[in-house]
């Protein structure tokens, strides 16, 4: 594959992020020369994944005066001299006002256009753009909802179950079920509120409840000369309360004809809208068989490493390299998508407590650093880390490759139980249980129950 | 133009000092210089984040001179969150000037100390010290029982008079901590303890 000389149009890229993702991006700008400049909260200051780095502390612990103030975000990578700024997932990540924020400072936001954002964040232009780009998309609402009544008479047309889904949602908020008529006013009145409080947006719009379906995904990078390509799918039915859990690749659930198509539409689509940086576009494949779009993310997704697994493209690379104005390095037929990776998220919750957070000092912490080419681990955790009450729970992920499901599987398997956390629970034993159950290798499940697993 | 504005939070690092915390990351534009006396209310400078400005002010309880100001003598510091921006030294008022006292006396023999000119109150040198009396104390003669703020100086109340006697138990202290007090209102309720 060819490769172009290293960027060089960035030197300080400011990390408006935490945890996890903040760590990942600082290993990509540690390969590229790039200084990575952390914006932290009061409660991230002193985190063992700052040692040595450059970082400025926001504000106060709560999201709000920290990770989500977009003027104090902007402020620190202008007063830390960053040209760049790279919003990782969640807090800032999709925000349109904020990517504008930053490019009226002189800061390159890396992620998509502000217009192409708006138009994805909301969901019902998203849907329509997507529909006109000759995607299927599930029946419901044709925008957003006036009231109650509306949602009523839609619901009525749509057929029952429906799904309620706030217009500015994600991440499982602002989401209520609806299987008769009577039900639709309370569950309109507490997804309202809801979305209210998560997105300062009541806005909400109705689609068909899909039951029983598999959540397939497509990885996609585009550069700003209008070149697309696609890493491939992610299969991501393992999921609890509309939260991923597993993530793999491919989705053996589509056949080769299947995947072809869904794959090329996909990239037909993400170049309709004018789509720049790396996305991801999903849908849900129900039990016919039917593939239709749900929605495309505006960002690196928290599962990407399984498609960087199978292709050995560093996707935060090619965020980077594209907000610097590189044209792609590669086209769709140098992207080999090699055997099978799969992808447990480690979470600070007590899985057999309904999976209750579980914040606090992880006393002991041993065997992430996997010895295994095969196997991927990315944390930020270290032994004596305080995971704080105030973030989400995600401490680790755990990837493995292999020729095949079950090879990745059993990788996977070898590499969790190598783990040992003290202090605080984990869903490490849940993600044992899935990997070794005969319901997740046969493959027969769907996004309505984790298989192998009982809550 | 300032559009918002923050009381800034004091942090007690040691007894005779407190530290005044940036609220937000952004550039601190100070308004007092070193050596400057601030009280609880002022403005001592602003914040500018993305072009916003802030007032930021001193918090109630905090007096005293400053000792030391964030960036030398820069007129534009970057700060982040947290960072001390200015020190505030209570504990450097060796020159105040002591106010004569004065009393008035019921014929219950109950004694009302009261305040010498208009001011605003403090019953201890620093947020993070004790008050220099509290209720039950007796006080004696030359004794400092507060601060009186007046015209940015701050002044020892000292017990202190012919009118007074030796010796006193307080009763009450009257004002509330940062309180404005005119001339003539108590600021201690007092009952003699030398006449008896």
């Amino acid at each position: 594959m060819l490769r172009c000389a290293p960027v060089n149009r960035f030197r300080r890229l400011f990390i408006a992020n935490r945890g996890e993702v903040a760590a990942r991006i600082a290993k990509t700008c540690d390969k590229l020369d790039i200084s990575p400049i952390f914006g932290v909260s009061e409660a991230d200051r002193n985190a063992p994944y700052l040692r040595d780095r450059e970082s400025v502390v926001l504000g106060p612990s709560r999201s709000s005066e920290s990770y989500l103030a977009r003027e104090r975000v902007v402020q620190a990578a202008v007063q830390t001299q960053c040209s760049v700024l790279h919003p990782g997932w969640g807090f800032l990540a999709e925000d349109p006002l904020f990517a504008s924020l930053c490019e009226a400072h002189g800061v390159t936001f890396i992620g998509p256009p502000a217009a192409v954002m708006q138009k994805l964040g909301r969901k019902t232009p998203a849907k329509a753009a997507m529909a006109e780009a000759g995607l299927k998309v599930i029946p419901g609402s044709n925008g957003v909802l006036r009231n109650v009544a509306q949602a009523r008479d839609v619901a009525r047309t749509t057929g029952f179950p429906v799904l309620l889904k706030a217009e500015s949602g994600g991440g499982g908020r602002g989401m209520r079920i609806v299987r008769k008529v009577g039900d639709v006013k309370d569950a309109y009145d507490s997804a309202q509120a809801e979305s209210l409080a998560c997105f300062a947006d009541g806005r909400l719009y109705l689609e068909k409840l899909i039951e029983g379906g598999r959540h397939i995904e497509i990885q996609l990078l585009a550069d700003k000369y209008g070149h697309v390509v696609h890493l491939g799918e992610r299969d991501c039915s393992v999921q609890r309360k509309h939260q991923k859990l597993i993530e793999e690749s491919p989705a053996l659930v589509l056949s080769d004809a299947e995947r072809e198509q869904t794959l090329a539409a996909a990239v037909r689509a993400t170049r309709a809208i004018g789509y720049v940086g790396a996305g991801t576009m999903e849908f849900l494949l129900d039990a016919g068989g039917e593939r239709r779009f749900m929605e495309m993310n505006a960002r690196l997704q928290v599962e990407h490493p399984v498609s960087e697994m199978r292709t050995g493209i560093d996707l935060v690379e090619a965020q980077i390299r594209v907000a610097a104005g590189e044209p792609l390095w590669f086209s769709q037929e140098d992207i080999d998508l090699r055997g099978h990776a799969i992808e447990c998220r480690i979470n600070a919750e007590d899985p057999s407590n309904g999976f209750s957070p579980s914040p606090g000092v992880i006393e002991r912490w041993e065997g992430a650093a996997v010895d295994d080419t095969h196997v991927r681990v990315d944390t930020h955790v270290e032994p004596g880390y305080e995971v704080p009450p105030h973030y989400d729970s995600l401490i680790c992920k755990v990837i493995a490759w292999g020729e095949d499901r079950d090879a990745a599987c059993d990788r996977l398997s070898k590499a969790l139980q190598s783990i040992r956390c003290d202090g605080i629970s984990t869903t490490i034993p849940m993600h044992l249980a899935v990997l070794g159950s005969k319901a997740f290798r046969e493959n027969r499940y769907d996004t309505r129950a984790v298989p192998g697993w009982e809550d | 133009m300032s559009v918002g504005a923050h009381v800034l939070r004091a942090h007690p690092d040691d007894g005779e000092s407190s530290d005044l915390l940036a609220p937000s990351v952004g550039v601190f534009i100070p308004a007092v210089a070193e050596g400057e006396l601030v009280s609880a209310g002022q403005v001592v400078g602003t914040i500018d984040v993305l072009g916003v400005l802030s007032e930021l002010t001193v918090p109630k309880g905090v007096a005293g001179r400053v000792t030391r100001r964030l960036g030398g003598g820069r007129s534009r510091v970057p700060v982040q969150y947290g960072d001390a921006l200015l020190a505030v030294s209570t504990a450097s008022m060796g020159d105040v000037a002591s106010l004569a006292s004065a009393v008035s006396a019921d014929s219950q023999g109950a004694l009302s100390f009261v305040a010498p000119m208009s001011g605003r109150f403090y019953s201890r040198p620093s947020p993070t010290e004790a008050p220099f009396v509290a209720v039950g104390d007796t006080v004696q003669q030359g004794q400092t029982v507060g601060l009186l703020e007046v015209m940015k100086t701050f002044n020892r109340l000292v017990y202190q008079g012919d009118a007074l006697p030796e010796q006193a138990t307080i009763e009450r202290v009257v004002p509330n901590e940062g309180d404005d007090v005119v001339r003539g209102d108590a600021i201690l309720a007092l009952r003699s303890l030398s006449e008896k």
